[in-house]
Parts: structure tokens; sequence; C-alpha cells
């Protein structure tokens, strides 16, 4: 008695099987990786670079007070800074990187920013040499703590700029296991392929060669992607890792948005690995049905 | 095809089972984390340490993540925040005065209901008028502070304290506290007229009733001006600058709270009543100044509610000193120090004040300040910074009893 219908029966499953795992298996390890891509370049990197604005403006506020001891600021460039400084942090708070400890650290510095400027002002009006020296004094303790807050939140959301960017063991795993089982897909495959032709004496099975390559391709191209996200989410951190100073951040954000261009495209691949591996199963199925087809009647004598 | 057994179709259930009741766990857990409730207050240095132990405690209870933000410049936080309607769910402000004006523009939720209000002294803890006209507990007191206290380094006899104190030299002073710098200064100011005037006058004065610019509040500023050398500029120029955290040389005497504790325990230091040192005062006084950190409720959640439930509760280990009477009192043995100033802010027969700036509306209080500032630079300009403070004053403003005699509240 034939066996050939049982064991292209048995393939058929296996194959079946395999494809699935291996499609939901890519499917997750390639959302693991890009599914941080789009937060990094969206939101973390402004976030942090808004970050940095508000300090160096800060900064370049304290120089134009520092510059005009006696005087008092006539350049406006105190106000100018601040207002940058406030803009900045109004930017970041939207960015929301690390939750709602970021809003409400933000809102505390916009209240301690307040009040820096108020001992600032105050300040430029005083005509007793003490009192506006204590002013200023004040004025700066105010500003160090207001750049410590920054320093604070700025470590906080390179940690979750770090997370994004980074490659965890589980997704080593994912991937480990993906090579894996597009390997023993494709083995798979070709072994069915081998099969038939031995049996049915055809040249090719045209479904089943198409499978083959759609796994092989698929599983090489997306494997590319997420290498190129991987790197390109490395170089961004490395852009983010420093504190800019007011000069550099436009290029630091410059560098990041170049690194990151095509990541929104691919993780939006994503979505192709089910309808590819729905594929896959269906040129699986078609390159093997008609053959089991064959013996499916055929009641043993 | 043939159909699956029972027994298969029983394992695909017990199977689908299984996986509902871990992904429900699953997702109860993660939800339980997901609460949290944002804080605000000023607390920094071993007070903050302690708290935040406290708030580690309540969040490995409740699962409820607790986002705390500390800041000098807490009254303009708070008052930004109100106004962008981004308001913490849970404020810590140091005295009632803020509170008031907040609860009567209904911005504050009434607490009613959430703890024992029993367990507190009504200075602490007074009903207030809300924005509908009823009367409501709006704060909780999580810790409260003694002051009118002038410590030193210990072992010294009341005439070496005297002559210590007598003259400029002798004394410990310093004005920095970011937004609030100035404060030490006003505490003296009070405390000065509260030993020399007594407990009503300083009410009045503290409730608006008495003007800046009446003689006995005048000479409160006078004496202390003369005590720490107001005018010197060399002096002042440090004082001004000076950070009111910084150390005390032994040798010197310093009118601080209870909070300095810390730094006068390591040198053997002890206290003495204000009253002792301060030029003209009553010879029956026996009051003193007071502080507390009060917790208001700026969102009515049921994370904010427990986390108010869980700071009235007197086995919450709060930042010294509490004001719950059910709680335990510091062990005299391991802490004298702390024994002693717990006795007498819960001791009902003395007369406990609230620090009047802390009562008064944030704008007064913040000219308080400043004028402080002005007159140890300018101390023959005081006239004017009186009339000026007066003239903040003048506008209505809602009340509370300033000093209280450690009444329960019924």
């Amino acid at each position: 008695m034939s066996t050939t219908g049982r064991d292209l029966t048995r393939r058929l499953r296996l194959l079946l099987a395999l494809g699935a795992v291996t499609t939901l298996a890519l499917f997750a390890a390639y959302r693991g990786v890009h599914d941080d891509t789009v937060p990094l370049a969206s939101s973390s990197t402004p976030g942090i670079l808004a970050v940095d604005t508000a300090k160096s403006a800060l900064l370049r506020a304290q120089a134009a007070v520092d510059g005009s001891r006696s005087a008092g600021d006539t350049t406006g460039e105190f106000h100018t800074q601040l207002s940058v400084a406030h803009q900045s942090i109004a930017v970041a708070a939207s960015e929301n990187v690390t939750g709602p400890a970021d809003r409400h650290t933000l809102q505390t510095v916009t209240g301690l920013i307040t009040v820096y400027s108020a001992w600032v002002e105050r300040a430029g009006q005083e005509t007793d040499a003490s009192l506006r020296g204590a002013y200023l004094h004040y004025a700066e303790q105010g500003r160090d703590d207001i750049v410590d807050r920054l320093d604070d939140l700025r470590a906080e959301q390179v940690r979750v700029a770090r997370e994004q960017a980074s490659f965890p063991w589980p997704l080593w795993l994912g991937w480990g296991a993906v090579l894996v089982l597009c390997l023993v897909l494709c083995a798979g495959l070709v072994e069915a392929q081998r099969f038939t032709r031995h049996r049915f004496r055809s040249s090719v099975d045209p479904p089943l060669l198409a499978a083959t390559l759609l796994c092989a391709g698929g599983v090489a191209v997306l494997g590319w992607c997420t290498v190129r996200a991987h790197t390109a989410m490395r170089d961004s951190l490395a852009e983010l890792r420093v504190t800019r100073s007011a000069d550099e951040i436009p290029g630091a954000g410059a560098d990041v948005e170049r690194y990151m261009a095509d990541t929104g495209l691919w993780a939006s691949l994503s979505e192709w690995i089910l309808v590819g591996g729905a594929l896959l199963m269906a040129l699986t199925w078609l390159g093997l049905w008609p053959r089991i087809a064959e013996y499916r009647f055929r009641a043993p004598r | 095809m043939t159909r699956p057994t029972p027994r298969t179709l029983g394992i695909v259930c017990l199977c689908l089972l299984v996986l509902t009741a871990g992904v429900t766990a699953g997702v109860r857990w993660v939800r339980g984390w997901t609460g949290s409730v944002t804080v605000l207050a000023n607390w920094s240095g071993g007070e903050k340490e302690q708290f935040e132990r406290a708030m580690e405690r309540f969040e490995d209870e409740y699962r409820i993540d607790v986002v705390y933000q500390g800041s000098s410049a807490l009254s303009q936080v708070l008052a930004a925040d109100l106004a962008a309607g981004t308001q913490p769910d849970v404020v810590v402000l140091p005295g009632p005065g803020e509170l008031m004006a907040y609860a009567a523009e209904g911005r504050l939720e009434p607490l009613d209901g959430l703890f024992e209000a029993g367990a507190y002294d009504r200075v602490w803890m007074p009903k207030v008028v809300g924005e509908d006209g009823r009367e409501r507990t709006y704060w909780l007191p999580v810790k409260t502070g003694l002051k009118s206290m002038v410590w030193h380094a210990g072992g010294l006899s009341a005439d070496e304290i005297a002559r210590t104190a007598d003259g400029p030299d002798g004394w410990c002073l310093a004005m920095e506290s970011g937004a609030t710098s100035g404060w030490p200064g006003t505490d003296w100011v009070e405390d000065v007229l509260l030993q020399q005037a007594g407990p009503g006058v300083y009410e009045q004065w503290a409730t608006g009733d008495i003007p800046w610019t009446d003689a006995r509040v005048r000479k409160a500023w006078r004496t202390w001006g003369d005590m720490v050398g107001a005018g010197d500029r060399t002096r002042v120029d440090h004082l001004l600058r000076d950070n009111f955290a910084q150390g005390c040389p032994r040798q010197r005497l310093e009118h601080q709270g209870s909070f300095r504790d810390t730094r006068w325990k390591p040198v053997a230091g002890d206290f003495v009543h204000s009253a002792e040192v301060i030029p003209g005062a009553r010879a029956d006084s026996g009051h003193w100044e007071v502080s507390g950190d009060l917790a208001a409720m700026l969102n009515a959640t049921d994370e904010a509610r427990q986390l108010i439930r869980f700071l009235a509760d007197p086995r919450t280990g709060l930042p010294d000193f509490s004001a719950n009477k059910k709680a335990a009192a510091p062990n005299g043995s391991e802490d004298p120090l702390k024994r002693k100033i717990s006795s007498i802010l819960r001791g009902s027969e003395r007369h406990l004040c609230w620090d009047a700036s802390d009562t008064m509306p944030p704008a007064l209080r913040n000219a308080f300040h400043q004028a402080v500032l002005r007159f140890l630079v300018a101390p023959d300009r005081l006239d004017d910074q009186l009339r000026a403070l007066e003239a903040l004053s003048a506008e209505p403003r809602p009340t509370l009893p300033v000093c209280g005699t450690g009444r329960a509240t019924p």
C-alpha cells in the first residue's frame, strides 16, 4: 500500500504549523525592535534636545546678567533667553518622555524660572549694592537648582532612550529563534520539493519554490531592516548622550533625523509580515494539496 | 475528518480557562501599578529621606506610584500649576495662609471623613470656610515644628547664654533660602513681638487687626535689629548671602526651629526659650511659635484619598514631629531633645501660636521676607517698610485662629 498521501499530508501539516510559528516569531521579534524606533525619533530625541535647549538658554540668560552686573540687562537678551527656556520646557513637557514624573519636574522648573527671573529683575531695579549682590546671589542659587533638575531629568530621558535603543536578551532569543525556524522551514520546503519531484517525476513545484524564496528572502530583508534600524538607534543615542550647547543642538537634531529617516517605513513593514506569512502558508498549501488530492479518494485494495 | 473527543474538548477548555485567568491576573497586576499620585512639597535632606521611606511603604502596600517634587519655590510652582489646570494631586504647604485662600476659592477638596479629626488639636486642623460657605477640614498636619527656640552648645548657664546673646557677634544668622530668602528674619521679628507683646497682640497683628505701623510691632523690629546688628554693612553682606542651613559655630547661639536638632545634637546642643534672651520679653511669656507642614488635596482621586489616609495613620513614620496624638512620642532615653520638643508641641497647657507669616496671604508674606532683607541693610528706613506692608495688609482676607491652647477638635 502506498504511503505517499499520508506522507504528503504530514508534510503539509508540519509546514503549515512551522510557517505559522515562524511568522509569529518574526512578527514579535521585528516589532520588538521597530516599535521603539518611532518613539525614539519622534519623542525622546526632541524631548532631550528641548531640555538641552532650556539649559543652554538659562546659561545664556545668566551670562547676559553677568555681563551687565551694575547697569542691568539693557539688551533684552535675558528675557529673550528666558522665553527660549520656557518654550523649550513646553516642548519637553509635550514630548512626555518619562511619563508623569517628567511633567511634574518641568512644571516645577517653570516655577523656579519664574523665581529666578524675579530675583534678577529685583537686582536690576535695586540701587543698594548689598541688596543687589544678595539678589543676584539668590538668582544664581536658583539657576543652579534649575540646572541640576534639568540634568537629572535629562539623565532619566537618556535612560529611556537607551532602553529604546537597546537589544536585550529576549530580542537576541527572538531573532535566534526566527533564524532557526526560518532555516528549518526552508529545509522543510526544500525537502517537500524533493519528495514531490521524486514521487511524481515532475521538474519543480512552483508554489513550493515561491514559498521557499518568500521565506528566505523575507527574513533576509526584514533582518537587514532590523540591523539598519538598530544601527540608526545606536547612532542616535550616541548623539544624545552628550549634553549639547545651543550651537550644537540643531546639528545633533539634524543628525538624528538623518539616521532615523527610514525607520518609520521599516516599522510599517511589520504589518506585512502577517500578510507574508499567510501568503507563505497559502503557497505551501497550493504546492502540496493538489498532490494529496490525487490520493484522497483512493481506497485501499 | 473525525470529531474531537470529549476528553480533547475538556483539555482545550481547561487550557483556555487557565489562559484567561492568567491574562486577567496579569492585567489586574499591571493595572494595579498604573495608579499614581503626584505630590508637591518642600522637604529636603533628612526630612525628605524620611518622607521617601514612608512613600516607599505606601507604594508597596497600595501599589500606587508616588511622583514627588520638592522645591523652595512651592508657592510659585503651585500657583502656576493651578492656573494651568495641572495641579498636583496632593500638596504639602508650610502653614495655613495659602491653603485658606485656596479653600475660599474652592481649589481644595474637603478631607472630612478620610481620617479621625479628633486625633489632632484644633490649632493644627481648624474647620475652614470653603467656597460654598460651609466649614470643612481642608488640610492634614503631617509634620509640625517648634520655633521660639534658641540653640546653644549645651551645658551653658543662663548667664552665659545671656552674655552670648548680648551682641550681634554671639548670633548665627543667615537669610538665603531660595525663593523664600528672608524667612529666618521674619521668624525673628514675629518671635520678638510674641515674647514682648504677648499672644493677644501677636494674633491681632497676624490677622490684620493691628497695623504694621503699631508701636509694638515697630519695637519688635528695632529690638531684633539691635540684637543682630542691622545696618552693619560688613556683617549684613555676609548674612544676606549665607544659607540658613549652614553650620553654626558652637560658641554662638542660633534662633532657629526644631528642624535644627540634627545640627546641634552632635555637639550635645540644647535650647532655651527665646524669651530668656529677647530684651523686653514679658515675664510670664511661655508662648511658643510653631510651624506645620499641611497636606491638602487638590484632585480628589482615589489614589490621593488613599495617600491622605496613609499620612493620617499614626503608624506611618513621617518626619518629626507628628501632631497626631495617637502617634508614638519620641523615645526620651534615645533622644532627649526630640522628647523635649515633642512634649512642648503636645503640651496642652502651653500656648502655641502659628508662625504668623505662614498664616498670611502669599503676597504679604513675600513682602515681609523682602522687608526683612531691606531692614537689615537700612534699618533707618523701617517706617517706609512698615507702611508698605500695611498697605498690603489692608486688603480683606480670610483669617483663622493663630494661637491655640491645644484643645482637641470636638
